[in-house]
Formats: structure tokens, C-alpha cells, sequence
């Protein structure tokens, strides 16, 4: 059909002004609808994150407290709580049935268990669960004995489990009975009797920030939280570290990733 | 100038400024309500963090006060709270940081946690109770609060 009648102004388009303006709008519009997004997903990330590492604490503090609520308190049974510089070791008897299988041992009544933060080189930082039947004839070495000057006792690759990637911090702390009250010490006690309960404190890395950070930085990040010293809680130590430095940055790793970095806290009371 | 016949009216004639601007509508109606759907999103993620926060906050509370409590303390360790006598209350009223940690210092706070540690009195002796409420935001007058978590517990001195 042909319409050669038809106006010209609805033949020829639009005019260059038209055009100009309504990509000045859009561009307006795009811009702005860029930077919402922007700021929606960096949020979402931080809110991501934060929620990882919440599952990763609450996780392994589930898994400890189940350990802990079954620990045999008896006061001729040593605990072995190692407070070292940087990551503590744990390691106490549970009244839940342990299982070796080398030598001639087979099921035993109550087990030893341990917690440990071990570095790997290459992977970075490992949080190992060990637990294996215990007897109380065993070696002096492996038994938990009233001396305080045994060895930490040992535990085979065999009877450590991988519990977490994620934590690259664990330290301990002791609400112990005293005669004016429960106090909170950095050095634990020899036997259970006097043990009221652990404050356990982790710094969690979730994926993203593990996938980011070299295991070699992950040391010198782990560095600055310091060990707990008595009389400060050492959450708000640790927290107040990560904000600093969550705020100022840190040469060679990109501020995003500092974010994924979080100090949680619980105590457990010994039933 | 003569257009050709080869080309339709209807392509020849382009669109008008309205027909434009109408589309351009059409396509800020369509993003605005993608952007309104996406807070939303987030606001749950956020409930579920926040809901997170407090129930870990009020489960330390409550180990602190039963640990004060049971071990006869004047305060309790880490919250500086004093466990009740007979008969009375202690109440507990913390603005708590993003970190789980209690604010002293008018820092920016996300939830608020309100409750009391009831003890019965002596003639009638029985557990002590604990009732918290955690609510968000910190500074939201009662009633208009975004969400809350309540923990009840009972322990014996």
C-alpha cells in the first residue's frame, strides 16, 4: 500500500534532537540503575560472607560442644589443654565409645578426644578432630596421666578428622573454680575437677577469602590475633583488630576479600 | 525528496517521540519493579543474619548468668551482670555490635536485647528464670521493631 498523501513528519523518523535526548535519558536511567546495583551487590557479598562464616563457627562450636558435654570430669583424670603461642590443642576423655583399630584394640568405653589447628603449607590452616578408644593402661606416653609434664598425647593420622578449612585461629581459654568465684584463665588446670568451662575463640576465612588469600599470607594474617592474655576478653581484641584493619586494608590483598575474615566466640559450660 | 516504493509505509515512517518515550516507560516500569524485588532478597538474608546474631548473643547470656549463678559469683564474668538474690530480679538491657559484643561506646549496634533474670522468693524456692528478647533495629521504639527472637530458660542456682 502506498500513501503518498501520508504527512511528512510521520515519514521521516526521528530528527538527530529526538534521538539525543531520549539516549540522554537512557543513559541517565542506565547510570543510575548501575549504581544501585552496585551498591545491592556489594551488600549482598557482605551479607553473604557474613552468614558463611556464621554457619563455619556455629558449625565447628556444634561440634565441640558435643565433645565437651560428654568429657568425663574426674579428678584423677588428666586433661590436656595446651596453651601455646598462636593455636591451643585440646584434648580430653568423652564418655562416648572411642574405636582404634591398630594393635589388638578394638572398642573401648570412653575415647580421647582432640582439637588441633594445624598449618599445611599448601593448603593453609586445618582444624583436625582427633578421637580414638582410650584405656587407661595405655602407655604412659598416649595416657593421660596426673602429670602435667606428659607429652601432648599423640594421636595417628588415622584418628584425625578434617573438621574445618575455614578457621585459621583457635584459642583457648578456662573458667576455672576458685574460692571467691569462677575466674577466667589463660592457663588451664590439671584435672577436670576445677574446669567449669572452655572459652573457645575462632577466626573464620570463608571460601571466597580462602580461594584469595595464599596460605603463606594466610600466617602473617593469623598474626595479628595475639594470643588471649588474662583480664581481656579476647573477642573484643580480635574484633577490634579485624575492623582496623578491615578498614584501612592491607598491602597485596583487596579490601573485598578482608571482609570475608570473622572473630566469633563461645563458652562452654561443663555440665 | 521521493521516497521509493520498495519501502512499506509503515517502516519508512520511524517512531514518533511519544511511541519512544512510552517504550522508555514501559522499560523504567519493568527495571523498577526487578530493583524492588531484589531489597527484598536482601531483607531476608539480612532477618536471617540478624536472627543469627541474637539467638548466639542470648545463648551467652544465658551460659554467663547460669555460670554466675551456679558458682555463687557477685557478677558474672563476661557480661557484668549481678545474679538475683531471693525474690528479686536482674535486669539485662545490651545494645549489641555487629561482632556479638555489647556496646559501650554508642558504636553503630544491630539489635537490642531486653529481658530479666527472675529469682523466686525464699518461701517458695524453685530455678531461676530467664526470659530475653532481642529486637531490630536497636533503636526502634517498642512496637515498630523490624523483627524479633525471644530465648526463655530456667536453671537451677
Amino acid at each position: 500500500m502506498n500513501h503518498p498523501s501520508a504527512n511528512r513528519s510521520r515519514q521521516r523518523g526521528f530528527t538527530l534532537i529526538e534521538l539525543i535526548v531520549t539516549m540522554a535519558i537512557l543513559t541517565i536511567i542506565l547510570t543510575m540503575a548501575l549504581q544501585v546495583t552496585e551498591s545491592a551487590r556489594n551488600s549482598i557479598k557482605l551479607t553473604e560472607s557474613k552468614s558463611s562464616n556464621d554457619a563455619i563457627a556455629r558449625k565447628t562450636f556444634d561440634r565441640i560442644n558435643r565433645d565437651l558435654s560428654q568429657m568425663l570430669v574426674r579428678k584423677d583424670v588428666r586433661i590436656e589443654f595446651k596453651p601455646k603461642s598462636g593455636n591451643d590443642e585440646i584434648a580430653f576423655l568423652t564418655q562416648s565409645k572411642g574405636f582404634t583399630a591398630s594393635g589388638d584394640i578394638g572398642e573401648r568405653g570412653v575415647s580421647l578426644v582432640s582439637y588441633s589447628l594445624q598449618h599445611d603449607p599448601a593448603v593453609g590452616e586445618k582444624l583436625l578432630r582427633g578421637s580414638r578408644g582410650h584405656l587407661f593402661t595405655d602407655t604412659p606416653g598416649d595416657a593421660l596421666k596426673l602429670d602435667a609434664d606428659l607429652p601432648f598425647p599423640v594421636i595417628a593420622p588415622d584418628n584425625l578428622q578434617l573438621l574445618s578449612n575455614n578457621i585459621i585461629r583457635f584459642e583457648v581459654e578456662y573458667l576455672i573454680q576458685a574460692n571467691t568465684g569462677v575466674t577466667l584463665e589463660v592457663n588451664p588446670p590439671v584435672t577436670s575437677e576445677k574446669l567449669r568451662g572452655l572459652v573457645i575463640t575462632l577466626v573464620t576465612l570463608d571460601d571466597r577469602g580462602r580461594r584469595a588469600i595464599k596460605p603463606g599470607t594466610l600466617e602473617s594474617l593469623a598474626a595479628r590475633f595475639p594470643d588471649a592474655v588474662i583480664a581481656k576478653n579476647t573477642l573484643t581484641t580480635w574484633s577490634f583488630n579485624r575492623d582496623a584493619f578491615a578498614k584501612s586494608g592491607i598491602p597485596g590483598l583487596p579490601k573485598d576479600v578482608l571482609q570475608s575474615i570473622r572473630c566469633y566466640q563461645r563458652t562452654f559450660l561443663i555440665p | 525528496m521521493k521516497i521509493p516504493h520498495s519501502i512499506s509505509p509503515s517502516s519508512a515512517s520511524g517512531f514518533t517521540l511519544v511511541e519512544v518515550i512510552v517504550a522508555l516507560g514501559i522499560f523504567v516500569f519493568a527495571v523498577t519493579v526487578l530493583m524492588g524485588v531484589m531489597p527484598f532478597g536482601m531483607k531476608q538474608v539480612q532477618t536471617t543474619s540478624n536472627e543469627n546474631l541474637a539467638m548466639t548473643t542470648m545463648e551467652a547470656i544465658r551460659d554467663d548468668l547460669a555460670l554466675a549463678s551456679t558458682a555463687k559469683m557477685t557478677k558474672s564474668l563476661r557480661y557484668g551482670l549481678t545474679p538475683p538474690t531471693a525474690g528479686t530480679t536482674t535486669p539485662v538491657n545490651f545494645k549489641i555490635k555487629d561482632n556479638g559484643e555489647v556496646s559501650t561506646a554508642g558504636e553503630s549496634t544491630v539489635c537490642r536485647i531486653i529481658g530479666t533474670l527472675r529469682s523466686p522468693p525464699a518461701a517458695a524456692p524453685g530455678p531461676l528464670q530467664l526470659h530475653l528478647r532481642a529486637t531490630w533495629p536497636s533503636n526502634a521504639p517498642a512496637g515498630r521493631e523490624a523483627g524479633a527472637v525471644e530465648l526463655v530458660s530456667a536453671f537451677q542456682p
